[in-house]
């Protein structure tokens, strides 16, 4: 940190007085990873590493804060950073010569891409609504350290199990490849900036990720997967839970291999906590994300809705990057400061359905013109808003078999031979821009029909939904009363970043699902080689 | 478990000739296969593969490569390391063939592409365990099978409309061989290591003008496996160690300027002691900090001498990928392909070299004069026994270093496979290279020649080049800047590395480094007018990855190669100053070391 400071006031100053143009701001960004992963199939270790790095991330901005060379253009999303490797000791010699190095490159790039900025406003009608928008937000200089714990963890231990874990799944005879990973990262975080900002903050993440792939005689493919995550090893799932996960997707797999297929439909469906962590994520939460109520070619669909209702009123949204831990789990996406040294703090974006703010970072967006601690990145990208815990509350909480009581009278009122339950989906993916159909892609893994008259519910396979965002979510009827944890990372513009979404069960009065368009190559032609050796 | 493997053997090798097995080399096999899991599990899951057909087109050859490595790596700046990473991996690399060594579903650019779901990870698990292995294996040959399917069936697709001006056959017969090599380790000291990379980095503290520099070390061991559905069985120890220094600045024109070096050694064990890597570190020092003051080069053409080991950097780099050859990849009429051909292709029984002077190819040959060869091996990539090759005789091109893709105006494979390549074909390289000449004179003869040719032509002085930045140590961005320059300079042909030492000649003998020269379309014809050779012979090892320029860093699969030569002189080479904008230095200073 004190080498990191000196040459940051160094080169500011000598900047400052030299360059042309000068910055105005410079924030050096030092990411220290200390990561391992181990990973077993079929009773073998597959995969094993450790790994220590150290990154610094320059940010130089010059011009003014009112216009400057981060200024968006036509969507273009500038990067400077350039993500340097710097020695994992704390030499004064080398770190600072890099620093310098890593400053020098990105002020460059910083005075070209100002000077194509002013010279292309010039050659643009202003909007209205964004011309008086400054570029970067004033934020009041933070500083705080907080210690990251050296947890004790020892890969052997875990070696051992993961390779027994792993040979569970040689019993399922139809699979065709599993795997059980165990991943894990101390993240230390220290951010310093020319505003006075000096940080120091981080956080581990275990992840334990189990997933088993096979493939129907007629080419459909199948995937079933469970994650668990925790920011102390002592939390990971005990073994029994473990062995279950394993038993439970290998049997899902099985039965899904038999399942009818998904025919089209249109009616009342139930998305598990998790099922819907992934919906809440990828259709609200990517849209709630300031820096894209400023970007033109953005779809831009809350810009005009704050105070206005987004959701059913029943339901309230937080962003609490301050919490650690929900519904018994740990979380992924707190942490203390942003990527640009701003405090994390609770958000409340919308309540009882009406749209109360954004996630934002230091770019300022009408109406918001401060970052509330949003601003996020992976190492080697410049931060913009992001999500990171995103909590959905209800005030129409019914148990769980209530809700499912709610789902058989709206099955009964629409008249629909069966609703559907989606207890599994993949991570997904939207598109926010305009160019693009402002659609989403969540592709359900796990999904039962379950019918009126309480017979039992019946699995099946390769259901694929079709809809646009606004109208799946005013359609929520109600949720459970118990929250449930989707942890995962989301990428976007600026790299992958941890986050979770804690949601109860929500029953939806209505969702559409077509036929997945199915692959049609063969599975192994071969059988699969004994288990047992001879 | 005795009885399985005698039974195992037989059927691997059922699918050839069933030659006369030798029993001494039978119940060596069965012995490595009882003793081996990884090498059990190939053969046990190769053997099914050949039972494939379930899409109506058999196997005819199928085989698999893979590593069983570690590696340890470690790297440091100005004294400070950067973490030390230690890293196991078996990468795999089955391939199956499909339709008939006449036509088959390689050299084409589909050869490497399936449209179906992937379930095989590239990799074989890191634990002996016979069950994992031959599972990972069984995903991977699946795959490969129906890859093969596929691309056989886009391949003739793309064919159809085209009249083929002599058809070649896409696989030429080879002889199984089995080599069974001890699966040995020797001892890598992390702590030791990366003490001394700590401290060669920190030499460039001595030196606060060069504003980027460090030191790396790389160490990578462990067994290479090859096996054939014709029988043929390989194991061999494989290891390579090399310690990588780098250093840039820039001058105070701007112009940016770096310069490296690597040593290698093919028994990590026996790297050179410190005190000589310590001297390799002081040299690249040295000669950045020199580079900075040197004035500019001019645009020349004119007698120019590869003085010590720059003349086999130079034979290294125009020979040593031009004498490898591999065929143009079958593709829709029409579409371009981004695939530079050699260019001795077309010219075998022609002269490219003087009348006096040979090339020989020599992958048996471990030493040289006492110093180890960095391009000895046993067995190619196709599981072939290389042997000792004239490849140019009295001037003229003899043969050309094949795989067992056929090649036109050749017979057969000579076992230069030596790396992995795309479209199910391998890439022949050089091994141990040398250049030999039978008219010699002295190396101050050579100085003496080099200034008199000068003088007769009337020029102020000559050029002497005693390094060139062969493999490259630039970064891609320099790559792109030199094949811009290339191409816009007219004279054709493929990029070759820059000089990063090269030096003024005046009539008095004096000498004076300039920077920033570039050959101007320097290719194999002007090796056919070598005026002379000197009479010591200089050895220049280097790691081959496949990348333009040999890129240092640029490929995973690296390959060690040697080229032993004697000075050379040329009677007319052109040489140009790099063009191009030059970045402003640093308005800020660097801070103090």
């Amino acid at each position: 940190m004190q080498i990191l400071a000196s040459e940051l006031e160094r080169n500011f100053s000598i900047l400052r007085e030299k360059a042309d143009p000068p910055p105005y701001y410079i924030s050096y960004r030092v990411t220290d990873l200390d990561s391992g992963t181990l990973s077993a199939s079929m009773g073998a270790i597959t995969q094993q590493g450790q790994n220590r790095r150290r990154n610094l991330d320059v940010s130089v901005r010059a011009g003014s804060p009112k216009l400057d060379n981060f200024h968006l253009l036509k969507g273009e999303r500038p990067r400077f950073t350039a993500s340097a490797a710097l020695p994992v000791e704390d030499s004064a010699a080398a770190i600072a010569r890099i620093a310098w190095r890593e400053t020098d490159r990105s002020w460059r790039a910083a005075a070209q891409r100002l000077m194509q900025v002013q010279s292309a406003i010039r050659m643009q009608a202003p909007d209205a609504e964004t011309a008086d928008l400054p570029d970067f937000s004033e934020e009041a200089p933070a500083s705080g350290f907080a210690g990251v714990p050296q947890h004790r963890f020892s890969p052997e231990a875990w070696s051992a199990k993961l390779k027994k874990w792993s040979l569970i799944f040689a019993e399922y005879s139809p699979l065709i490849s599993s795997n059980i990973t165990l991943r894990w990262r101390r993240e230390v975080r220290t951010f310093l900036s020319t505003e006075g900002t000096r940080v120091q903050h981080g956080r581990n993440f275990y992840h334990l990720e189990i997933s088993a792939r096979a493939k129907g005689y007629d080419g459909n493919d199948v995937t079933s997967y469970e994650l668990f995550d925790a920011e102390d090893p002592a939390r990971l799932p005990a073994d029994e839970a473990v062995e279950k996960a394993v038993r439970r997707i290998g049997g899902q797999l099985t039965a899904l291999l038999r399942a009818p297929a998904a025919e089209p439909f249109v009616g009342p469906a139930i998305l598990s906590g998790r099922a819907a962590g992934v919906f809440f994520h990828e259709i609200f939460g990517h849209r709630i994300e300031g820096h894209r109520q400023r970007d033109e070619t953005e779809g831009q669909t809350f810009a005009k809705s704050a105070g206005k209702p987004v959701l059913p009123e029943f339901l309230s949204v937080y962003s609490d990057p301050t919490l650690r831990r929900a519904a018994g789990a740990d979380l992924n996406g707190w942490y203390d400061f942003d990527d640009e040294g701003v405090p994390a703090r609770k958000v409340t974006v919308v309540e009882n359905g009406i749209l109360k703010t954004f996630l934002l970072s230091r770019l300022p967006i009408p109406g918001f013109p401060r970052s509330n601690g949003h601003g996020r990145a992976q190492p080697g990208f410049e931060p913009v808003s992001r999500q990171a815990n995103l909590i959905v509350e209800s005030s129409r909480q019914v148990s769980p078999d209530e809700l499912r009581e709610l789902l058989r009278t709206e099955i009964r009122r629409q008249n629909k031979p069966y609703g559907l339950y989606f207890e599994q989906v993949s991570g997904g993916f939207t598109a926010t821009r305009r160019g693009g159909a402002q659609a989403f892609t969540v592709i359900p893994l796990v999904v039962y029909r379950v019918f009126a008259d309480g017979r039992p519910d019946e699995l099946i396979r390769g259901a694929d939904i079709v809809g646009t965002p606004l109208a799946s979510f005013s359609k929520i009827l109600a949720t459970s009363n118990r929250p449930e944890v989707f942890n995962g990372y989301c990428g976007a513009e600026s790299g992958d970043v941890p986050v979770s979404v804690v949601v109860p069960a929500v029953l939806v009065a209505e969702i559409e699902i077509q036929r997945k368009p199915e692959s049609k190559d063969l599975g192994p032609i071969l059988p699969r080689p004994p288990a047992e050796g001879r | 478990m005795k009885h399985f493997g005698l039974v195992l053997f037989a059927c691997l090798a059922a699918a050839a000739q069933p030659p006369n097995p030798d029993p001494a080399v039978v119940q060596k096999v069965n012995a490595a296969l009882n003793t081996d899991p990884v090498l059990r599990a190939m053969a046990e899951e190769l053997g099914r593969a050949k039972s494939l057909r379930a899409l109506g087109e058999a196997v005819y050859f199928a085989e698999i490569s893979a590593d069983d490595a570690e590696s340890f790596s470690v790297g440091a700046t100005l004294g400070a390391a950067f973490a030390p990473q230690r890293n196991l991996l078996r990468p795999l690399r089955p391939l199956v063939r499909v339709g008939s060594p006449r036509f088959d579903n390689t050299g084409s650019i589909f050869s490497d592409f399936y449209s179906g779901s992937r379930f095989d990870t590239g990799a074989l698990p890191l634990e002996n365990n016979v069950f994992a292995l031959r599972h990972a294996l069984w995903l991977a040959l699946d795959r490969a099978y129906k890859t093969a399917y596929e691309a056989l069936g886009r391949k003739a697709a793309a064919l159809r409309g085209v009249t083929q001006s002599e058809p070649m056959p896409d696989f030429w017969p080879a002889t199984p061989v089995v080599v069974l090599e001890t699966p040995a380790r020797v001892r890598i000291d992390d702590a030791a290591w990366t003490q001394r990379v700590k401290q060669l980095s920190a030499v460039f503290a001595a030196w606060p003008a060069i504003t980027a520099s460090g030191v790396d070390f790389q160490a990578s061991q462990g067994v290479s496996y090859y096996i054939n559905t014709e029988g043929s069985i390989v194991r061999t120890n494989d290891r390579i160690a090399f310690l990588h220094v780098r250093a840039a600045l820039q001058a105070a024109d701007g112009m940016l300027l770096y310069d490296g070096d690597s040593v290698e050694s093919l028994d990590p064990a026996r790297m050179p002691p410190e005190e000589e890597l310590r001297r390799a570190v002081e040299a690249v020092a040295r000669n950045v900090d020199a580079l900075a003051r040197a004035p500019l080069g001019e645009s020349y053409a004119g007698p120019v001498l590869f003085e010590g080991p720059a003349a086999a950097q130079i034979f290294a780099e125009v020979f040593g990928a031009n004498l490898g050859i591999t065929r143009k990849p079958v593709a829709e009429p029409g579409r371009t392909i981004p695939v530079l051909a050699s260019e001795l292709e077309g010219r075998l029984g022609l002269r490219v070299l003087p009348e006096w002077m040979d090339l020989v190819d020599d992958p048996g040959a471990r030493e040289f004069q006492g110093r180890p060869l960095l391009g000895f091996y046993l067995v190619d990539l196709d599981g072939i026994r290389p042997s000792r090759l004239t490849v140019v005789e009295k001037g003229v091109l003899k043969t050309l270093l094949t795989t067992r893709q056929p090649v036109r105006g050749l017979d057969g494979p000579n076992g230069r496979s030596r790396l992995p390549g795309p479209f199910g074909v391998k890439i022949p390289r050089i091994s141990n290279l040398f250049v030999q000449a039978s008219h010699t004179e002295s190396e101050p003869s050579l100085r003496q020649r080099l200034i008199e040719l000068a003088k007769k032509s009337g020029r102020e002085y000559a050029i002497v080049i005693r390094k060139t930045d062969f493999p490259s140590q630039g970064s891609l961005e320099d790559l792109r800047q030199q094949a811009a320059q290339a191409g816009r300079s007219g004279a054709g042909g493929r990029p070759v590395s820059a000089p990063v030492l090269a030096y003024r000649v005046y009539a008095d003998g004096r000498e004076e480094l300039v920077r920033g020269l570039r050959f101007r379309g320097l290719g194999t014809r002007h090796f056919r007018d070598i005026l002379a050779a000197g009479d010591r012979l200089h050895q220049f090892d280097y790691l081959d990855n496949g990348a333009p320029l040999a890129l240092t860093g640029a490929g995973s699969y690296v390959v060690g190669c040697s080229v032993i030569s004697p000075s050379v002189l040329f009677e007319e080479l052109e040489l140009e100053p790099a063009t191009g904008d030059l970045p402003k230095p640093p308005v800020v200073p660097p801070p103090p070391l």
